[in-house]
Formats: structure tokens, C-alpha cells, sequence
């Protein structure tokens, strides 16, 4: 059998009529870069919202370094090694940068509401600890400007990379990132670009990426999978993927 | 991952947070917040040097009602879920500590703990299935909370505990007696009964206001923000919802019960009447006044809650010249104050000062 880190196993999502996932099957390989693509509605955020077990599929398994992860409950996923990134923004908009990423690192802490209360010598260490380890990960991300100001005003851009060090402060070993390069200039791209690489090769950390901008799909995957309308259509090499009949009538289908 | 340690090198700018630099009024703000914390805590221990009496017992009252919406504060402000009832968990507090004195003739001061723990655990159960109600549903929840309350009290089946309609007389909480020799021996004066109450409120307040702090400037304070700006991320975080929010109630009505503790302490008497919905609804009026996320708002808030109704009343008197029966219009002039304040300070007096120290400041 396939041993990847992540096994996807004939996943099924149905709301109501519309079939988000219909049977998605395909391994990721550990310490791989992975893109997930596909036309707009093709289940791309569904597939995620199941591997952080917001969603609950209908039918199917993930095993995630195989084990299901499906009687895990969601705040287990952190804590199992899964972190994700949203399309669409769910930061905490009242708290800057830095508290932000160290929510990020809250699966990584213990302490609790009577060691807090009382301020006990060992969680002051493991909060300074954190504050550090949070703060690294802004200076790596290059948000140190704006670390202790509200995320809510800041550009898209930016809270998009506040996003990328809260997920990264959970120190996961999978890194789930939807659509990272919304709202990214061309230089702001390729610098993600080397940065999800860093990711992967620096931290050995394996990166499930949903993105619609193929130029950096195709050139920092090492494999890819498409889906359309919840069916995965391809799987391979970013040239197979790219020239994969299949793909290409997707996408023009769809005016994608 | 081990690559993400700093290995003692950290960045600059963790500590060098820009509201550090802000100047006002050619006073730094980190000093000037700490100036501001002394004067506070200097006003605490004075009081009583300086007051006596109905005043120093009207001081007591407001760290009473301090600590009460505090209470509120730390459900509502910090983690987003709105009670209408917690004058029920001021009365389990107060009940708790009366029933502690005067069924097993425990001294008061042993009561607040006991009365605490009590009041944690029916918050936290009440949370439990609280989970399952959002927004309106569960100010509604609360609500018939509030309302059930003073008739559970009055209760036959029960008034055996609680004095039904009468309520419960409660021994005089005299200070101990080393404290008195203390006192004495420094001024020369008798501990009166009244300072007492008052010490003995603001030792309890000053505690639990240090914990509330160091409770919401932590991990904790961090995922129950976390929850209320964002449920669904804060999940994915490994953020244990369920957990988080029925310790957040369990913790809320433990402050609040306490503060019904010290009420009961400090009137040496209490009723039904003292815990209808009318006294959520004031614990909620002093949270909303001082600023809901904050808790120094809520010194503001208990002041307020205490003392506008009386000078509310103190206009109405002064109209007697011109009206007949003013006291009629007290109602209104409280509401009228009230209307006022919210409009003058939409985020409270926490956000005015907020305000203010934003336009008077400049950058070093
Ligand atoms: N909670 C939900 N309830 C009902 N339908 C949903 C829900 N979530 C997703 N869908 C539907 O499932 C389908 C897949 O949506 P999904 O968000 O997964 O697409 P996507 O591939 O992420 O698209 P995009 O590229 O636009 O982000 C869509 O038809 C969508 O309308
Ligand atoms: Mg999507």
C-alpha cells in the first residue's frame, strides 16, 4: 500500500444536493510540496475544512502517518501536527501580530487557567518561550514592523503572511495553505514562492498548497493533483499535471 | 521542529513594542500607567485611613460592584458570551457565604473560598449546555436564569437553608483580634466595623483583580480573545472550545459570586429582592460604562452602577422647588445619564482614556 504522510481515501462531502467531494483519493509523499488544484467550486476548501475536521466527510477516510483522523476532534488537529492557512482571512482582528502568532503556538503550551491566574515561575518561562519563538517566526515571515500592531488593518498581503506564521507556530508537520498568494504582487510571489520551498526544506515540513496561480503551482510542486466538480481528474508531475487533457479542458470548460 | 528556536539572539523589536515610546503630556505611558497604578493602589489603603462610616462603606460597595462586573466582564468582554443572569451567580455567592455562617457557624472570612468554588462549578455547568446557544439565545437562557432566581429563593422547600421571604441575619464580620491590636497600637484608635468591611472587601478585590489580570494577559486570556474574534480559527488553533468557554462562565460567575459574598458580609443581611434581574441588568450597565473588554473599566463600571442612581436621586430632590414629587423623575435622570455617558464614551471609560491619551500624546 501507499505510505505517505497523508492518505486521502475515497473522500465523499455532500451538502444537501450539491456533491462538494465525489470519492477524492491520493497520498501525499512526507516533506513534499504537493498543489492542489482546480477550477472555482471544485472542493478545493471542502478537502481542507475535512483535513482540519471542520467538516466531518460523508464517506471515506484520511489517515493521517497512518491513523485516521476522523474521530479526532478539530482542536486535536493542531496538536496531531496538522496546521492550515484560510482563503479567506480568519485571523484575530483585535490582537496584533505577535499575539497572533502566539495563538498559533497555543497547541504547543500547557499552561492553564490556575497556573495563569497565579502566575507561576514555569508558565512566565514557557510564555517568554513562546514570545520568542513567535517572534522568530515574524522576523523570518518579515513582519517584524508590524508585530505589535492589530492585524485588522492591515493590508491582505500581510495578514496573509501573519496567517503563514500562526500556522507555522504550531510547529506542524503538515502545513495546509489555501490560496496563499491572494491579493501578492509579482515580487511578493516569487518571495512566497521561496518560501513555501524554505518551508519544506529548512523545516521539514510537508505542504499540501491550494492555490489558482499556476505559475507558482507548477514551478515549487513536487507533485500535483487536480480536481473539478469534487472528482480528482489528475495526479502527477507538475508537466504531466499541466498537460493532462483532462486539466486543460477543466479549466477552459469553466472559463477558469 | 527544533529549527525555529532563537537560541538566546532575540529579534529587536519584541521588545520594543511603539506604545512603549508614546509621551503624554512629556510623561512617558509605560511610567505614567505605572504612576497611575501606585495612585490607585494608594487610594485603596488610604481610604480607610481617611473615611468612616456610611462613606467608607460606599467605597467597599463599589470594589464590591467592581468585582461583580468584572465578572461580566471577563464572560461578555473577553470571550463573547452575553449573560443576562448573573444576578443568579451573585446570589450563589452571597447565599453560599450566608449559609456557610450562619447554618454551620463558619466565620466569614473562611466562607469566600468554599463560596468561590461553589460558584465556579454552577458557572461552568451552566456553560456547559450554554454552548449550544449563540448570541440572543443565550442572553435569553440567562435571562430566565435572572428571573428564576429570587423565586427559587423564596422557595418553601428550601427556606429552612435560605429564610424564604425573610432571608438571613448574619453575625457582625469583626476584625480579628491581631488585626485590632495592630490598629490600636499604631493609631490609638479602635478598628471600627465599617473600616473593617471596607479592608476586608479591598484585600479580597485586589487579589482577585490580580488574578483576572495575569488570567487574561496569559495563554488563556489569549485563546478566550481568540475564541471571541474568531470560534472557527481559534478551533483549528487546538483551541478546546468547550473547555475554554464553561471555564470562562465557571470563572465569570466565580467573580461575580464572590462579590455577592462580600455583599452579604458587608449588609450582615440578605433577601430575594437584593438578587432580581434588575441587579444583572446594573452589572451589565457598570460593564457596558466602563468598557466591557477592560478591567479597569470596571472600577469605573462599579462606581457608576453605585453612585448615579443616588445622584440621580440628589438632582430629583433639588427640583422639589419647581415640581411636585420629584423623586418620580428619578428614574428618568438616570436615564438620562446613562444615555448621556454612552453617547460622551461609546467605548466606555476605558476607550475614552484610550482616546484622550491618543490626542494628548506625541511620539519620543
Ligand atoms: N458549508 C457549505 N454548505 C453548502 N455548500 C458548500 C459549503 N461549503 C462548500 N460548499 C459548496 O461546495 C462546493 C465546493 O466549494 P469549495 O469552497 O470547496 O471550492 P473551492 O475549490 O475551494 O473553490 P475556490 O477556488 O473558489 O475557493 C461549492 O459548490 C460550494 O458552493
Ligand atoms: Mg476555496
Amino acid at each position: 500500500m501507499s505510505t505517505g504522510i497523508l492518505e486521502v481515501e475515497d473522500v465523499q462531502v455532500r451538502f444537501g444536493g450539491i456533491v462538494a467531494l465525489d470519492g477524492v483519493s491520493f497520498t501525499m509523499p512526507e516533506g513534499k510540496i504537493v498543489g492542489l488544484i482546480g477550477p472555482n467550486g471544485a472542493g478545493k476548501t471542502t478537502l481542507f475544512n475535512c483535513l482540519s475536521r471542520l467538516y466531518i466527510p460523508n464517506d471515506g477516510d484520511i489517515r493521517f502517518k497512518g491513523k485516521t483522523i476522523l474521530d479526532s476532534p478539530p482542536h486535536h488537529i493542531a496538536d496531531i501536527g496538522i496546521g492550515r492557512t484560510f482563503q479567506n482571512l480568519a485571523l484575530f482582528s483585535t490582537m496584533t501580530v505577535l499575539e497572533n502568532v502566539m495563538v498559533g503556538g497555543h497547541s504547543a503550551t500547557r499552561s492553564d487557567f490556575m497556573s495563569n491566574a497565579l502566575r507561576l515561575p514555569w508558565r512566565r518561562r514557557e510564555e517568554q518561550a513562546l514570545r520568542e519563538r513567535s517572534a522568530a517566526l515574524i522576523d523570518y515571515l518579515g513582519l517584524g514592523d508590524v508585530a505589535h500592531t492589530t492585524v485588522g488593518g492591515l493590508p491582505f498581503g500581510t495578514q496573509k503572511r501573519v496567517e503563514l506564521a500562526r500556522a507555522l507556530a504550531s510547529e506542524p508537520e503538515l502545513l495546509l495553505m489555501d490560496e496563499p498568494a491572494g491579493g501578492l504582487n509579482h515580487d511578493e510571489l516569487e518571495e512566497l514562492g521561496n518560501v513555501i520551498q524554505q518551508i519544506r526544506d529548512e523545516r521539514g515540513v510537508t505542504v499540501l498548497l491550494v492555490e489558482h496561480h499556476m505559475g507558482l503551482v507548477m514551478s515549487i510542486s513536487d507533485k500535483v493533483v487536480a480536481i473539478d466538480f469534487g472528482k480528482k481528474i489528475s495526479e502527477g508531475t507538475p508537466e504531466e499535471v499541466q498537460n493532462d487533457p483532462e486539466v486543460i479542458r477543466a479549466y477552459l470548460g469553466t472559463g477558469g | 521542529m527544533t529549527s525555529t528556536q532563537v537560541n538566546g539572539n532575540v529579534p529587536a523589536f519584541l521588545n520594543e513594542n511603539p506604545k512603549d515610546r508614546i509621551v503624554v503630556l512629556g510623561v512617558p505611558l509605560p511610567l505614567l500607567e505605572r504612576v497611575g497604578l501606585f495612585v490607585l493602589l494608594a487610594a485603596v489603603v488610604v481610604l480607610p485611613m481617611v473615611y468612616d462610616g456610611y462613606d467608607i462603606y460606599e467605597f467597599g460597595k463599589i470594589l464590591m460592584y467592581m468585582l461583580a462586573v468584572l465578572g461580566l466582564n471577563l464572560l461578555t468582554g473577553f470571550n463573547g458570551q452575553f449573560s443576562l443572569g448573573h444576578s443568579a451567580f451573585f446570589a450563589v455567592g452571597a447565599y453560599s457565604t450566608a449559609i456557610m455562617m450562619d447554618q454551620l457557624g463558619m466565620p466569614y472570612w473562611t466562607t469566600i473560598i468554599p463560596a468561590a468554588a461553589v460558584c465556579f462549578v454552577a458557572g461552568f455547568l451552566f456553560g456547559l449546555p450554554a454552548l449550544r446557544l449563540d448570541g440572543l439565545f443565550l442572553a435569553l437562557a440567562t435571562f430566565a436564569l435572572a428571573i428564576a432566581t429570587p423565586q427559587l429563593l423564596k422557595y418553601d422547600g428550601i427556606a429552612h437553608l435560605t429564610g424564604g421571604v425573610q432571608g438571613i441575619v448574619l453575625d457582625t464580620p469583626y476584625p480579628p483580634a491581631w488585626i485590632d491590636s495592630i490598629v490600636m497600637s499604631i493609631t490609638g484608635e479602635e478598628l471600627s466595623v465599617d473600616r473593617w468591611k471596607y479592608m476586608f472587601t479591598a484585600f479580597v478585590a485586589v487579589i482577585m483583580f490580580a488574578g483576572a489580570w495575569n488570567l487574561v494577559h496569559s495563554r488563556t486570556g489569549r485563546a478566550l480573545i481568540a475564541i471571541r474574534d474568531n470560534p472557527l480559527s481559534a478551533k483549528t488553533m487546538g483551541i478546546n472550545l468547550a473547555m475554554f468557554k464553561s471555564s470562562a462562565f465557571g470563572v465569570s460567575a466565580m467573580y461575580t459570586g464572590v462579590a455577592g459574598s462580600l455583599f452579604a458580609i458587608m449588609d450582615e443581611y440578605l433577601a430575594p429582592e437584593s438578587f432580581t434581574f434588575a441587579e444583572a441588568i446594573k452589572f451589565l450597565v457598570g460593564g457596558v460604562v466602563g468598557g466591557i473588554a477592560s478591567l479597569f473599566g470596571a472600577i469605573f463600571g462599579g462606581w457608576f452602577v453605585l453612585e448615579i442612581p443616588n445622584i440621580a436621586d440628589l438632582v430629583a430632590s433639588s427640583l422639589a422647588d419647581y415640581i411636585n414629587n420629584p423623586q418620580g423623575l428619578t428614574g428618568l435622570i438616570y436615564g438620562l445619564f446613562l444615555i448621556f455617558t454612552v453617547y460622551v464614551m461609546p467605548m466606555g471609560a476605558a476607550g475614552l482614556v484610550q482616546i484622550l491619551v491618543h490626542r494628548i500624546s506625541t511620539k519620543r
